[in-house]
């Protein structure tokens, strides 16, 4: 998919991009606008635990750094989820080293027994959609994500994963392996129908 | 069943959530990758504080810098944070350098200025701070940093004589007390000006004259009592 485009929306970008360097505020809340809802979803699918944050930390980063960047539409893309990438791969080492805290909540409380309404958010949200990239190695699930979710390209992706363009390609194409298998209707199931006793 | 390798054509089409484009056994797959992107898609994401003040700037803000609307809730939650008396306090202490403000200025309505100018007149007296080229019509007054012989000076003239005036002139309601009040501040003022060093010779002049240039017995007794010898 191509992606910075030509004609008008390639110069609109150039000039929100020169005025954001120059430190105009309308060019960066434009920035912001356009790029955050992206970054932010890719910052959750990838396991974020506070994916917000994050975002807005990877913006100020962004907006820093922003005067030394040099390029256009695509290689803008490729820049911020650079930035994004390298951020959540900092919290996910610190969250590995620290393990995960949570504050004490009464319906996490193992002695309790669960409401019937936290039973059916619990399955709804082990079957919801974000849990399909679950079970793939860590590089085919960022390359998902990142075609996916960012919609980079390959070469793109290349560039954020610090990888060639034909590895991202063959991360890919086995990770798409990978689902079909996992969402094939002829699939074997996890546990035989239990209607056998007879 | 037999299972194709995905082709670069499909892996595009798929990737594009175009299920159309795709063969018919990767419809299950298609369908679940758009159900993916759909969910990781939140409502806009809000900016923390730090990235507000940023997109807030019109240039870029160093780390620390907080916008000037920041600056104004913090003022309202710290004044909305204080006492009633602390309130009344700040409130009348606000209000009399807005008018101090305005009367230096001589932008109060006319007889508000009279008075400010009269009430400025006896409690903040000429000093010698003052810039020596004001033009001054009295001969008499020497631009010297020394104090004037009290004869010569217009000063303690004035200031017994406004006060006496002011304290007993019923048109500006002001009775014994009052005048009083204004008075022992003034002179107050005046010898903390005048006298930094406490010399009580020259504060019994200024006494003195206070009292007989005034009448006033109440004035010389306040005058006493409210010197701190």
């Amino acid at each position: 998919m191509k992606r910075g485009g030509e004609g008008a929306a390639s110069q609109n970008f150039a000039a929100v991009l020169a005025a954001a360097q120059q430190g105009a505020a309308w060019a960066s809340t434009s920035i912001w606008v356009e790029y955050a809802p992206a970054v932010s979803a890719f910052l959750v699918a990838r396991g974020s635990a506070e994916p917000e944050d994050l975002t807005s930390e990877v913006f100020l980063a962004v907006f820093e750094t922003l005067p030394t960047f040099r390029g256009g539409e695509s290689e803008f893309r490729s820049f911020v989820f650079s930035i994004a990438y390298r951020r959540l791969v900092d919290e996910l080492r610190k969250r590995s080293r620290r393990g995960i805290h949570h504050e004490w909540d009464d319906a996490r409380d193992p002695r309790h027994t669960p409401s019937a309404e936290a039973v059916a958010l619990d399955r709804l949200g082990e079957s919801s959609a974000l849990s399909l990239l679950d079970g793939l190695a860590e590089d085919q699930r960022n390359v998902m994500v990142l075609r996916v979710i960012a919609d980079l390209t390959i070469e793109q992706i290349a560039v954020v994963l610090n990888k060639r363009p034909g590895a991202v390609k063959a991360l890919q194409r086995r990770a798409l392996e990978a689902l079909r298998k996992k969402v094939s209707p002829t699939r074997t199931p996890l546990v035989p129908p239990n209607d056998s006793e007879e | 069943m037999t299972k194709h390798r995905i082709s670069d054509d499909d892996a595009e089409a798929l990737l594009r959530g175009d299920a159309s484009g795709v063969s018919p056994e990767l419809a299950a797959l298609a369908k679940s990758l758009t159900e993916f992107r759909a969910s990781a898609f939140a409502p806009a994401a809000q900016p923390s504080a730090a990235l507000l003040a940023r997109l807030e700037a019109d240039a870029p803000v160093p780390a620390g810098a907080i916008s000037r609307k920041r600056r104004v809730r913090r003022m309202l939650s710290w004044f909305t944070g204080l006492g009633v008396l602390a309130k009344i306090v700040l409130g009348s202490t606000v209000a009399a350098a807005a008018v101090t403000g305005a009367g230096a200025a001589g932008a109060l309505p006319g007889g508000a200025q009279d008075v400010f100018n009269t009430v400025v007149s006896v409690v903040v007296p000429a000093t010698d701070d003052e810039p020596e080229s004001t033009p001054t019509d009295d001969p008499s007054v020497e631009p010297s940093p020394e104090p004037t012989d009290g004869a010569e000076s217009e000063h303690p003239d004035n200031f017994g004589g406004t006060i006496s005036e002011w304290a007993h002139n019923p048109d500006k309601g002001a009775d014994g007390p009052f005048g009083q009040d204004v008075s022992d501040a003034a002179h107050d003022k005046n010898d903390d000006k005048d006298h930094p060093n406490g010399d009580d010779a020259d504060d019994m002049t200024t006494d003195d004259q206070g009292g007989q240039s005034n009448g006033h017995g109440g004035n010389s007794e306040g005058n006493q009592g409210g010197k701190k010898h």
